[in-house]
């Protein structure tokens, strides 16, 4: 259990826009995940929260680079490999499960094609009985009914949960260790979701999976997850036990987004929000805290020093001046 | 308690009665017309002046169909909607007048203004369109406008590309309120927003709706937003209301088991209990004789699968459709 199976230090990712222009999406960002646990990433949009999932499985689209930093999986670098053997690792050792359940599966093929297509990415050779087996056998696990007759289906004969139901099982069928999910549930119904969730709980306590889930849902993420990671302008901001950062931020960020979603428990008049816009952040301003924008308790020094991850109490982590 | 009675002495501003709505798709291919399921079935409220509705439910609840229809976007079948005491056949033939009354906001803020047109023409449209102004005029109210949703003078002259989402979502604020309508409403506002820009629209919203004692429908899956903004919700299931109150009667005792699975799929931090319910698992199946709800209802049993229940008064202002609520 205490074994971290994925370890990223120091990562950086930079899109080069034009000579002048650098988009830094992730600068110097360290996670990691153990084995059997379910960490969360926390963001709002353009926080680098995808950008971290594509790195691990270096997948990052053009022109964006990594640029430094040491991805750990198994202890083997993976920034290290060719792409041969990251290709028979995407998949079988790591998988990703997308965000949107329409756009990933193929709509003119059928979902046994989509799962061979597993099978022969990884030169799986299998007689087509086994791989129906195998295959039905999955589908069982996340819970479709009458996986042999589905099986001849295409994606459109299927509901949206129906068809994340499929991405899970595609992503399951090699017996992966981690699992991204990406916003697995930002397109569904909330029942829906609720079902999705109640899956993956179910599947990750079976077959002993580390899962990484990315939401811009705090509640979800607190709610789901071990760990969690609050991400904001590439940084991770704070981190630490999921039920302890949600009961108890630290960061002004982290504050600010808690108190700006609003409840079911309790009604207020007005929500506190956090002033201001997000903005990208490009090389040439990079001194600083790239919230100090937005912050209320920023003064000259959060303009001027750039801050960084402390550990504030046992296993909660802050980037931040002001929080000591 | 004093104002909600007041509320309910005045003459509402918005009624539907029994309201349906079928949409007839016309397939190429096929002869034969299937016979549709209603996308919203005899829909009934009223909405007092000044009051706030907060429509909720899942994707293809009929939540938007219900926004289509009061704008006369689409013809109900059958039922009645009135607005300001007179029905759509009246409205019909005053549609300039209807829909300087009538404004709303759309879900996504990237597509529905115009790439092409600066910030004040989007914005001054609508007087142009529904008043005869002079230059002067339209000005002074672009400019009192631009300020109210937050936003800067100097932002007239931009082009949308030059503004972000919650930018862009006051810009369709700006131009849904610049012809004082006195119904406003939003369809899923705040969805494609970010959850810090959400929470400044909803302020906005909140204050703008105050000071310019709009009336609003607002459609939304999100049930804490609804919660923040509205006095009365409805929550909806496959085009059937199956459960209708006042905000904190709804919040805290709420009846339908629909409304309950709601409640409870919400994720609500580490708190959260388990699900007592019975999840969505194969394709959602839809029962036409009897309750929508009932084959995905725990508590479903023979008569819910035949008789199809009524929406009925449970408590004060408390509608409830289900035959053995909680």
């Amino acid at each position: 259990m205490n074994n971290p199976i994925l370890e990223i230090e120091n990562l950086r990712v930079e899109f080069p826009l034009s000579r002048k222009r650098t988009l830094v999406a992730i600068r110097e960002s360290s996670l990691h995940v153990k084995e059997g646990e379910v960490v969360g990433i926390v963001g709002e949009s353009g926080c680098g929260k995808s950008m971290t999932a594509y790195s691990i499985l270096q997948i990052v689209p053009p022109p964006g680079q990594i640029i430094s930093g040491k991805i750990l999986f198994n202890k083997k670098n993976l920034l290290e490999k060719q792409e041969d053997s990251l290709r028979l690792l995407r998949g079988k050792e790591i998988s990703l499960i997308c965000q949107d359940p329409l756009s990933s599966l193929n709509p003119v093929y059928t979902i046994f094609w989509h799962f061979d297509e597993v099978y022969r990415a990884h030169g799986i050779s299998l007689t087509k009985k086994q791989k129906e087996t195998q295959i039905i056998e999955q589908l069982k696990i996340v819970g479709i009914p009458e996986p042999e007759k589905r099986l001849r289906h295409y994606p459109h004969q299927f509901s949206g949960g129906m068809r994340q139901r499929v991405i899970i099982a595609l992503a399951l069928l090699l017996k992966p260790q981690l699992i991204i999910a990406d916003e697995p549930t930002t397109a569904l119904d909330v029942t829906t979701q609720r079902a999705i969730f109640e899956l993956l709980k179910t599947l990750r306590s079976s077959l002993n999976l580390s899962l990484i889930v990315i939401s811009h849902d705090l509640y979800l993420i607190a709610e789901q997850c071990d760990r969690m990671y609050v991400m904001y302008g590439g940084e991770i901001m704070e981190s630490g036990n999921a039920e302890s950062v949600f009961n108890a931020p630290l960061h002004p960020y982290s504050i600010g987004l808690m108190k700006s979603i609003p409840s079911l428990d309790y009604h207020v008049d007005k929500l506190e929000v956090i002033r201001g816009e997000f903005t990208k952040v490009f090389e040439k301003d990079i001194t600083g805290c790239c919230f100090a924008n937005r912050c209320t308790l920023a003064d000259e020094e959060c303009f001027r020093v750039h801050p960084l991850i402390k550990e504030v109490k046992t296993g909660r982590f802050v980037r931040c001046l002001k929080v000591t | 308690m004093l104002e909600s009675n007041m509320k309910i002495t005045q003459s509402p501003i918005l009624s539907l009665r029994d309201v349906s709505v079928i949409y007839r798709n016309a397939n190429l291919f096929s002869k034969k017309s299937r016979i549709q399921r209603p996308a919203i079935n005899s829909v009934s409220f009223d909405l007092p002046a000044k009051g706030t509705i907060g429509i909720v439910g899942e994707s293809g609840c009929g939540k938007s169909t219900i926004a289509k229809a009061i704008l006369m976007i689409i013809n109900p079948v059958s039922g009645v909607i009135t607005f300001n005491g007179h029905n759509q056949a009246y409205w019909q033939r005053r549609k300039k007048k209807f829909y300087s009354q009538v404004q709303l906001i759309w879900q996504d803020p990237f597509s529905s203004i115009n790439p092409k047109m600066r910030i004040k023409e989007i914005i001054s449209r609508p007087l142009s369109n529904f008043y005869s102004l002079n230059k002067n005029e339209i000005n002074q109210r672009l400019n009192e406008i631009i300020v109210k949703v937050g936003l800067t003078e100097e932002h007239l002259e931009m082009y949308p590309h030059e503004l972000s989402g919650g930018g862009r979502q006051r810009i369709t604020i700006a131009r849904a309120l610049i012809s004082e309508p006195s119904l406003l409403i939003a369809d899923e506002p705040t969805s494609a927003l970010d959850v810090s820009i959400q929470a400044q629209i909803l302020n906005l919203m909140r204050e703008l709706k105050d000071e310019m004692s709009l009336s609003m429908v607002f459609i939304s899956h999100n049930i804490s937003v609804v919660n923040f903004l509205c006095d009365t919700i409805i929550v909806m299931y496959m085009g059937h209301i199956v459960e209708q109150a006042p905000r904190e009667t709804l919040i805290n005792h709420y009846r339908h088991w629909y409304t309950a699975l709601l409640f409870e799929s919400i994720p609500r931090g580490p708190v959260s209990k388990e699900l007592k319910f019975s999840i969505d698992l194969g394709e959602l199946e839809i029962c036409d004789s009897g309750c929508p709800f009932a084959p995905r209802c725990i508590r479903a049993d023979d008569i819910c699968f035949r008789v199809k229940p009524k929406l009925e008064k449970i408590g004060i202002d408390h509608l409830c459709a289900c035959h053995h609520y909680k």
